[in-house]
Order: C-alpha cells, then sequence, then structure tokens
C-alpha cells in the first residue's frame, strides 16, 4: 500500500538523516539497559532519542511510528524514574520495536507501508509501563485508558506537556542564565532560542555569524549565543549558531535571520514558564500530541504555534560541539584523493628510478643531483600526503563493533546461555577499505565464541564456573596492524576431540593423527570441510566454515591464529593491514618478469645452495635455524613454464666451493664472486650451471602460524605499491591479487599468496 | 560554410583498416578509443592463451589480447609495424594486438554485404560483415562478438583452449543464448 | 530611481559594477577612493554606497566611518577580498550593513543592493 508523508522529498531526507541517528542510538544502547538501567546518563540518551522520533514521526505523519516511539519512550521514562528493571523479556520487547522502527524507517524510504505489524508489541509496551502503575497519553485515535490519571497520580511516567520542544536540552544553560531567563519569561516578556543554521559551504562563517548576532541585537536583547560573540570575532565559529534573545516576536527574528546570506535554515522558539517549571527532568518529556493529548496541559500547546509552525524546522544539525572542527567529505572524493595518491606514489617511485639510472649512465652531473635532491622532495612530500590521506581515511572500529552486542545477546539468549559481553578499542581506528571488509569475518568468530565456544549454565556451574560466560573482542593496534581478538572463557578445543572427529569425517587418517601434535590439531578446525559442533545449529552451522573465515581474512592481507586451553577458554587473534589501498610489497624476479609479494605476508628472504634442499615425505624442504620449512616453487604454483635444466645424467659433480657445504645454514656468504649477478635477468647461467650448485633464492611467507618457503628465480627489492584490480575482464584469476605499476612504467602481478599457498600447506599439513 | 571532415553520412560508416598477416580487417571506428603502438606487456599467469597480458595505458592497467591468438593464426613474427587498439568494451577499455594499422576508411553502409564463410580465414562467428574495395576485401569485424558474454564466461571460469571454448558455446546455445553460428 | 554610490580604486571593478547596476535600473556614481567617496556622498545623497575596503589615500573602513558621520543612517555594503573577515566584522561594527565579495556574483551584487535599498 502506497503511503505518503507530510513533507517535500528534501525535507524527509533531513528527517531520514535525523531519524537513523536516533535509531542507531536506540539499537547500540537499548542492549546496555539490561545492566546498566541505573546509568542515568544512558537511560536520558535513550529516552531522547525515543521523544526525537516520536515527534518527527507524527510530524511527517507516520502515525504508526508515532505511535510505537510513544510506548517506547514510555517504558524508558519508567526505567528513568526508577519504577521499571529493564529485564531481558522487557529488553526483547523494546528490541522488537527497535526492529518495528527500522521496518518503519524504511517504509519512510521506499513510501509502501510494509506488512509489519507492531500492534503487539505496542499493547506489551502500554502493559509494560501499567504493570508499575504507569500511564499512558493515548495517542490520538486510541481508545483512552478506562481511567486517565494525572500528572499528579503519576508525575514522571505521563509525558507531561511542557510545550517547549525540549528547548532546554539544545542549548545548555548556567544556573544564572536559566534564572535570568525564566524571571525575564515570568515578567511577560518573551524569550526566544534562535537556532540559525549555516550553508556548510559559506566561506564566511565567521562574518555570516557576526552578521546575525548584530541584527539580533539591533531587534531584541541578546542575551546568550553559542558561539559568543567574541568567539565570533575571534572566527572560532560553525555552521550553526544558537542564541537566546529577549524581545521581539518569532516573526520578526526570522526574518531578521534569514535575510543574512548564506543563512540555510532557522528556528525560533520560545522557552514557556513551564519548561523551567519541570526542569530539568522534563526537559525532553514534552508531548508533540497537540490538544488533542489526554493528558492535562499545564500551558497551552496553542501558544507553541507562532514559533513552531511558522518558522522553517531544522533539526538534522549535529550538536555543535561534533561541528567545530569537522568538514565532511564524500566518501567518494576521499577514495579519489586515495587514487590520485597512488598514482603520485608510482611516479615518484619511478622518478627516483630515473635518477638512478642517469646517475648511472652519466655519472656525476649537477643536473642529476638537482633532479636526484627535487626526487627526493617529491617523496617526502609524497609520503607525507599519503600519510595525510590515510588518516582522514581512519574511522574508528566503532562502526562495526557497535552492531555486535545485539547480535551476541540474541543469539545468547536464543541458546539459553548467559553471556557478559565486553568491547574493548572500538576507538581504534583504521581504513575505510578495511573496515568495510571485516564485519563477517568477526560475526563468524563471534557467533562461534557463543555457540560452541560457551558452555551451557548449568556446564559452567558443574566445571566451577560462573554461570555467565565472558565473551570479550576487543581490538589494537601493532606497528602497521590492527589485532582484533574474540575471546571466550568456555571450554576450549581439545586437540584429541578435534582429531578423532577430523579422522571420523576423513579428513586425517588415523596415522596423520596420531602423529600430529596439539597445535596442528588445534588448526584442523581451519580445515576445509570441518564444523567442531556435534550438530549443526542454525546458529553458527550456515554453510560457513572457519577454513572460509580464514580465507576471507587472509583475502585482506591478514592472517588469524588460535590460542585455547582445554576448560579456560579459547581466543581468536585476527591480525589485518591498517589499509589495503597502498602496501608494501617484495618484488621477485621469475623469468624476466617482476612480481609482488605483500610485506604483510613476508617473514624473511634467504638464500640457499640448491644443495641444501631436502625431499622429506616427497616434499622438498630446507632446514632453517633447526626448523624444516616447506619449500615449493612459485614458479610452479603460478603455471608458469619450468626453467630449463639440463638433464640429470647430464650434471657435472658439485664444483669444490660447494662442496665444504652450507648444510644447514641459510646458505649465505658461500658463494663465488661470479655468481653475485641478479639472477634470473640471465637465463643462460641456469642453463649453464648444474641445478645441485646454483644459487636459490627463497622468500619465506608465513600464513596463520605456520610458514613456508616460496623459491622464486632472483630478489628484486622492497617498494610501496598501489593495488589496482586486475581488469574484470580476465576474471576473478585465481593466485592473483592485483597489479600495480612500478617505477619504471611497467606493470607487476600482485601475488595472492594466501590463495596460492593455503592449498599446498593443507596438502602438506594433512597429507 | 566549413565543413567538418570528420562529417559522416547517416548511410556511411568510418572503419578502422588493420591487418593480420595478409587479411584485412575493419573495426567501426566508434568503438576504438586510440590505437598505441606495441609497448611493454605484462603476461597473467593462469590467463587463456589469447589473453597476451595487462598493459600500462597511462596510469591504467588495460588487458590486451592478442588477435592472432583469437583467431587461431600463427604468431606473430617480431615487427615495429605491430599496434594495440584500445577499444571500449562495456565501459572497460581493452587492447587488442594487431600486425599493423592502415588507414581509417569512410565506406558507404551499402558497401557491406553479408559475412561469407568461405572466403575468409576468420571464424564466422565474430564477422560483421565484408567489405569488397577494387583491390581487396575487408573483413569486418563484430568487436561485441570478439569478446562474446560466453568468452568472459570461460575467461572467468579459467578454462583454456579450443576444447573449453567449444563447451562454453555449447552451453551457451543450450541456455539459449543468441549466437550466431 | 535608486541612486548607487560605487566606491573602488580599480576603474575595471567600478566599471563592471557600474554597468551591471545601470542595467538594472539604478542611477550609479561612482567614487575612486575614500576621500574621493565622502565628497560624492555629500554631493550626490546617494540611497546606498557599495564601498571596497583596501583603497589608496583613505581605506574603506575610515571612509565607512566617515561617511556614517556625514549620515549616520547611511545604507552600506562592503566590498571585499577573501580572507578579510575580521575587518569585515569591524565595518560591521562600524555600521556596514552588509557585504559582498571579490570577484562578485551579479547576483548577489544585486541582491545586496536591493537589500540596502530595502
Amino acid at each position: 500500500m502506497p503511503m505518503q508523508f507530510d513533507a517535500s522529498e528534501e525535507d524527509l531526507k533531513v528527517w531520514l538523516a535525523e531519524a537513523d541517528e536516533q535509531i542507531e542510538l536506540l539499537q547500540n544502547d537499548v542492549i546496555r539497559l539490561e545492566k546498566d538501567y541505573d546509568d542515568a546518563q544512558l537511560v536520558a540518551g535513550i529516552f531522547r532519542a525515543a521523544h526525537t522520533l516520536k515527534g518527527s514521526s507524527a510530524m511527517i505523519g507516520h502515525a504508526r511510528m508515532a505511535e510505537l516511539t510513544h510506548a517506547m519512550e514510555s517504558v524508558f521514562g519508567a526505567v528513568r524514574d526508577g519504577k521499571l528493571k529493564p529485564t531481558s523479556d522487557i529488553v526483547d520487547v523494546i528490541l522488537q520495536g527497535v526492529d518495528g522502527l527500522n521496518a518503519f524507517r524504511q517504509e519512510v524510504v521506499t513510501k509502501e507501508q510494509s506488512d509489519v505489524d507492531l500492534t503487539d508489541t505496542v499493547n506489551a509496551l502500554h502493559h509494560i509501563v501499567e504493570e508499575v502503575g504507569g500511564t499512558f497519553a493515548r495517542m490520538p485515535g486510541q481508545p483512552a485508558p478506562a481511567a486517565a490519571e494525572g500528572p499528579a497520580a503519576a508525575p514522571s511516567a505521563a509525558p507531561a506537556v511542557a510545550g517547549d520542544g525540549g528547548i532546554l536540552a539544545r542549548l545548555p544553560l548556567l544556573d544564572d542564565e536559566r534564572e535570568a531567563i525564566k524571571a525575564t519569561v515570568e515578567a511577560g516578556i518573551p524569550v526566544w532560542l534562535v537556532e540559525v543554521n549555516f550553508k556548510p559551504d559559506s566561506e564566511w562563517l565567521a562574518v555570516r555569524s557576526f552578521q546575525v548576532l548584530t541584527d539580533l541585537s539591533n531587534i531584541a536583547e541578546l542575551l546568550k549565543s553559542q558561539p559568543t560573540a567574541e568567539e565570533v570575532e575571534a572566527e572560532k565559529v560553525n555552521v550553526q549558531l544558537m542564541a537566546v534573545v529577549a524581545g521581539s516576536d518569532a516573526d520578526k527574528i526570522a526574518q531578521t535571520v534569514n535575510s543574512v546570506e548564506d543563512v540555510a535554515l532557522s528556528r525560533v522558539d520560545a522557552y514557556l514558564a513551564a519548561a523551567f517549571a519541570q526542569a530539568p527532568a522534563a526537559e525532553a518529556a514534552k508531548d508533540l500530541v497537540p490538544a488533542a493529548s489526554q493528558a492535562p496541559v499545564p500551558e497551552s500547546p496553542k501558544q507553541l504555534e507562532p514559533s513552531a509552525t511558522k518558522t522553517p524546522v531544522e533539526v538534522a544539525a549535529r550538536p555543535p560541539e561534533k561541528m567545530a572542527q569537522n568538514v565532511r567529505v564524500d566518501v567518494e572524493r576521499l577514495d579519489n584523493l586515495m587514487n590520485l595518491v597512488g598514482e603520485l606514489v608510482i611516479d615518484r617511485n619511478r622518478l627516483q628510478q630515473i635518477a638512478l639510472q642517469l646517475e648511472t649512465d652519466l655519472g656525476v652531473h649537477d643536473a642529476i643531483d638537482a633532479l636526484n635532491e627535487a626526487a627526493q622532495h617529491v617523496g617526502r612530500i609524497t609520503d607525507e600526503l599519503q600519510e595525510e590521506v590515510m588518516r582522514i581515511r581512519m574511522q574508528p572500529i566503532e562502526s562495526v563493533f557497535n552492531k555486535f552486542p545485539r547480535l551476541v545477546r540474541d543469539l545468547a539468549r536464543k541458546l539459553g546461555k548467559s553471556v557478559d559481553f565486553v568491547i574493548e578499542g572500538k576507538e581504534t581506528e583504521l581504513d575505510r577499505s578495511v573496515i568495510e571488509k571485516i564485519d563477517d569475518p568477526i560475526i563468524h568468530l563471534l557467533r562461534n565464541a557463543v555457540d560452541h565456544g560457551l558452555e551451557m549454565p548449568d556446564e559452567r556451574r558443574a566445571a566451577g564456573k560462573s554461570e555467565t560466560g565472558l565473551i570479550k573482542l576487543s581490538a589494537w593496534h601493532e606497528e602497521n596492524h590492527i589485532v582484533i581478538a574474540v575471546q571466550d572463557d568456555g571450554h576450549g578445543i581439545d586437540p584429541e576431540k578435534l582429531k578423532a572427529s577430523a579422522v571420523r569425517k576423513g579428513i586425517i587418517t588415523q596415522e596423520v593423527a596420531d602423529r600430529m601434535d596439539d597445535r596442528a590439531a588445534v588448526e584442523l578446525i581451519f580445515a576445509a570441510g570441518f564444523s567442531t559442533a556435534a550438530k549443526t545449529t542454525d546458529v553458527s552451522g550456515r554453510g560457513v566454515g572457519m577454513d572460509i573465515v580464514r580465507a576471507n581474512i587472509e583475502k585482506l592481507s591478514g592472517f588469524v591464529t588460535i590460542e585455547t586451553a582445554v576448560g579456560r577458554g579459547t581466543r581468536f587473534l585476527v591480525k589485518l593491514p591498517l589499509t589495503l589501498a597502498i602496501i608494501r610489497a617484495l618484488l621477485v624476479g621469475l623469468g624476466g618478469q617482476k612480481f609482488a609479494i605483500p610485506m604483510a605476508t613476508v617473514v624473511e628472504t634467504l638464500r640457499f645452495e640448491a644443495q641444501d634442499v631436502r625431499t622429506i615425505k616427497m616434499h622438498e624442504a630446507i632446514q632453517l635455524r633447526g626448523r624444516i620449512l616447506p619449500l615449493v616453487s612459485l614458479r610452479e604454483l603460478l603455471r608458469l613454464p619450468p626453467l630449463l635444466y639440463p638433464a640429470p645424467e647430464l650434471l657435472l659433480p658439485a664444483p669444490s666451493d660447494h662442496a665444504s657445504g652450507s648444510n644447514g645454514s641459510n646458505g649465505d656468504g658461500q658463494e663465488p664472486e661470479g655468481d653475485q649477478s641478479s639472477g634470473m635477468e640471465d637465463m643462460a647461467f641456469y642453463l649453464a650451471r648444474p641445478r645441485r650448485s646454483h644459487k636459490m633464492f627463497v622468500v619465506a611467507v608465513r600464513l596463520g602460524d605456520r610458514q613456508m618457503g616460496l623459491q622464486v628465480d632472483s630478489l628484486i627489492g622492497e617498494t610501496e605499491i598501489v593495488i589496482k584490480p586486475l581488469s574484470r575482464f580476465l576474471g576473478d584469476v585465481r593466485g592473483i591479487a592485483g597489479v600495480t605499476i612500478l617505477g619504471d612504467g611497467q606493470v607487476a602481478i600482485i601475488v595472492d599468496i594466501p590463495s596460492l599457498v593455503n592449498r599446498v600447506m593443507q596438502e602438506q599439513l594433512l597429507a | 560554410m566549413i565543413e567538418d571532415p570528420t562529417a559522416v553520412a547517416p548511410s556511411e560508416v568510418q572503419l578502422v583498416i588493420f591487418r593480420l598477416g595478409e587479411d584485412f580487417f575493419a573495426m567501426l571506428i566508434s568503438n576504438v578509443n586510440e590505437i598505441i603502438r606495441l609497448q611493454k606487456i605484462t603476461p597473467v599467469p593462469k590467463a587463456p592463451p589469447f589473453v597476451e597480458g595487462v598493459t600500462n595505458l597511462r596510469g591504467r592497467v588495460i588487458p590486451v589480447i592478442d588477435l592472432r591468438q583469437r583467431f587461431g593464426l600463427p604468431p606473430r613474427e617480431e615487427s615495429t609495424s605491430a599496434r594495440i587498439i584500445v577499444a571500449d568494451h562495456e565501459g572497460k577499455l581493452i587492447g587488442m594486438m594487431v600486425d599493423r594499422v592502415d588507414e581509417v576508411l569512410t565506406v558507404s553502409a551499402d558497401a557491406i554485404e553479408p559475412p561469407d564463410e568461405m572466403v575468409v580465414s576468420v571464424d564466422s562467428q565474430f564477422l560483421a560483415g565484408i567489405v569488397r574495395l577494387e583491390d581487396r576485401l575487408i573483413i569486418l569485424l563484430d568487436q561485441e562478438q570478439v569478446l562474446t558474454p560466453s568468452e568472459i564466461k570461460l575467461l572467468h571460469g579459467m578454462k583454456v583452449g579450443a576444447k573449453a571454448l567449444k563447451e562454453v558455446q555449447a552451453q551457451a546455445e543450450e541456455d539459449g543464448e543468441d549466437l550466431p553460428s | 530611481m535608486p541612486k548607487i554610490l560605487v566606491v573602488d580604486d580599480a576603474a575595471f571593478m567600478r566599471m563592471r559594477c557600474s554597468k551591471l547596476l545601470t542595467e538594472n535600473g539604478y542611477d550609479v556614481v561612482e567614487a575612486e577612493n575614500g576621500l574621493d567617496a565622502i565628497a560624492k556622498y555629500k554631493e550626490s545623497k546617494p540611497d546606498a554606497v557599495l564601498l571596497d575596503i583596501t583603497m589608496p589615500e583613505m581605506d574603506g573602513l575610515t571612509a565607512l566611518k566617515e561617511i556614517r558621520k556625514v549620515d549616520p543612517e547611511a545604507k552600506v555594503a562592503m566590498v571585499t577580498a577573501m580572507g578579510q573577515q575580521s575587518m569585515i566584522m569591524d565595518a560591521i561594527k562600524s555600521g556596514a550593513k552588509d557585504f559582498v565579495v571579490k570577484p562578485f556574483q551579479p547576483d548577489r551584487v544585486l541582491a545586496a543592493v536591493k537589500k540596502l535599498v530595502g
């Protein structure tokens, strides 16, 4: 059914922006009510949000939404007044309401009435308040309650009509200011709260603010302003200006203010005596429903009309303190900026390379020095620019974390578990490019923790633990990475059980299981097709296994590790780079071609003699500081044609300089001078020398807490690269993370180490 | 009145004429963004054989296909006349390697005949028509067909070789896709 | 026909401004510095003044004060370049009613003048 709203499209945009803010606040804060219901600030914030939503939904004529928010507000009022303890059941009902708000909000977008019916929820909310002796001012069209009680009987639960639009909340007043305004109002002189919003692109905010204040002073007495006149003169201004003036009338004030250039919206409201009578508790307790309200009205709402209806109402402005130093920038523009910086990084690399080339070719020359200097300067500036842009793009991880309390709560209730969910470090910042992609892995880890990690309350009691389990989600910075930890104090992962399960599922053989150490056994959780729960619940068994979680994290150049102790709990650590836009990479050569390996996966680079390679259980490996490093050829992984070596029977005996050998060492420093060439550029070298004596370059990479050696033809060096997607035309080529343009203008392939190596590791792990 | 030399009567079309081996080919100029000299192309591992690789077009990385490979012709000998025709394909730029680019020709739309499989060396699915000039025969390519949807599917599926191509085409036909045969 | 005094030391700006105003039905008097402006104000009693700030001889702020001495009801809008916010605030304190930013947009100038003339 199509719906119509009493507002223009433009106004509805403003309405939506505001509604989203309030709904988000409710979403985030309502679940905290269960524990923190005595946190006055929390409750006041929730109450205000419901109240504002009620007002604005009534304003556009969304009756069902107004009715719902009204009922919610009453419940919050009862909580605020200490009459109602929000139990989990009550919070469940409120959360139904919050979900309903989202549906109603959507109706405003689509202009189509959804089939969401919240009559039951509204009735339940009413019932909750009535239980504790509260009353309702029924919304228009609702049957009046049998016995309407006045505010005297239930002074606070009933939304008393203060008729001030929460005016005292909109501009904080000092005590003496409040008294002065009150006295002036009582003396019969009108006092007005003037809110002025300037166009955000106004380049003359200070002067415009100054004009407003000057013009206001000319027609009325200026009692207070924010910013103050002094601040305005010091050019400390916001796009919003609030002023309290005495005298004149609403129309004249609005006209005066609106005649100033760059004023986008203004609003003039009267301070009424009633506002002070109930202050401060009633600051928000205002019913927007006009005279039809059943509740006794201390002051006729009609008095409100001149101000409330004749001046444009603008409510989207954020609180001034947030506006002060900030400019809103379109995300797309930031992305563009980042792309441009990326181009600059490429050119910087190129400049430096040209200078180097010239120096090599032409020797010392003043012009080359100058070029070098300029190149370095450009380099420095580019670095700084890049850092700044990166910083602008950084966002606190809060926006992601805020979704989770509800998720954990609902899940725990569904499973009959009791959970204390703690979030730490939500102010930790990281780049948009990463923020957008980390939801899913964290959600999965959290579900896993609630579902599989924590025991049922009786099990916990039997184990001597508190019935309420703890799940902690935390984030912190570590060098250029962010670490996100999901920790539970549940039963931990039993390696023996995991092994047994894996054998049963045919993932490994009993023989392999017997040889497997605990650490490797725990890693089985990441094996494809593995699920630890005896039965698949509808909670975490959504067809996505931990193997997918790991793969997704690794796609972001991150990795996940697991720590667990039987009976004590499990902790998953996810480590991700702060950005995905520009990364450091190791350039390696394969044949004449350069490939980039993201540094995030690189542990170290090594040089070995081919003779140091052992074959262990069919796989090549080298010994590194007493450990075995499995070895694979990047060439083979990428299915590049193999290098041509002479047939084995033609191999010469290894030259004597290698006979002394560097067994077990990292093989460095043993090479005769002639072999210091950069490697693969010189194919003849490889063709001519018997394989057993040639030098090998290995990049040790890390996936999770396992390492593997990638054999490459040559090591070229480290550089910063800008990741560009491989043309969509080529599709999603497995093993390739993207492309980048190098300093010399050539395109290099960025190797997707996780996807390439994972399979190999899995094979070797499980073989 | 000054005549715009590039203005073409509605009944005329402008063609970019290029060569692969001895054969002359043409593409509608409206689909061609630019023509660049053959430059360094970076091969992409595991890409299908007719994808030559990717190249840097002023900061954009675009894929390049070799039309010789695409049409199953023998590999090109090294030559300075080789060019990359950069075409717009569904909003994406794609480079096509050719042996040489000869000229831009304006022909009457009437001069374009329907494709005749017998006289050309290229699989008819890629043909939009034939232009007969006094001294030569020009094969007008259907750019869309050179990179048909099933082709893209093939690329995504990373199946390689003519057999896979045939499979995909067969599948496409089953799916009811309107492919010229 | 309302009369506007246009004060600017740059002849081109004066010309542009005069032309714009004349085309829109105003009577225009020009002055090329502060001193000149005071003299012209006394002489022609304009309905409104567009007053540039940065000028030789006598700057716009001083001229504003002088004009307001001559006529406390004088309706003056300042013409200014970017970055002179504090000067504008001084001007408003000294009685300027409005201001126009250079390089100005015609409709903005017309709006300001219309508001001044009321």
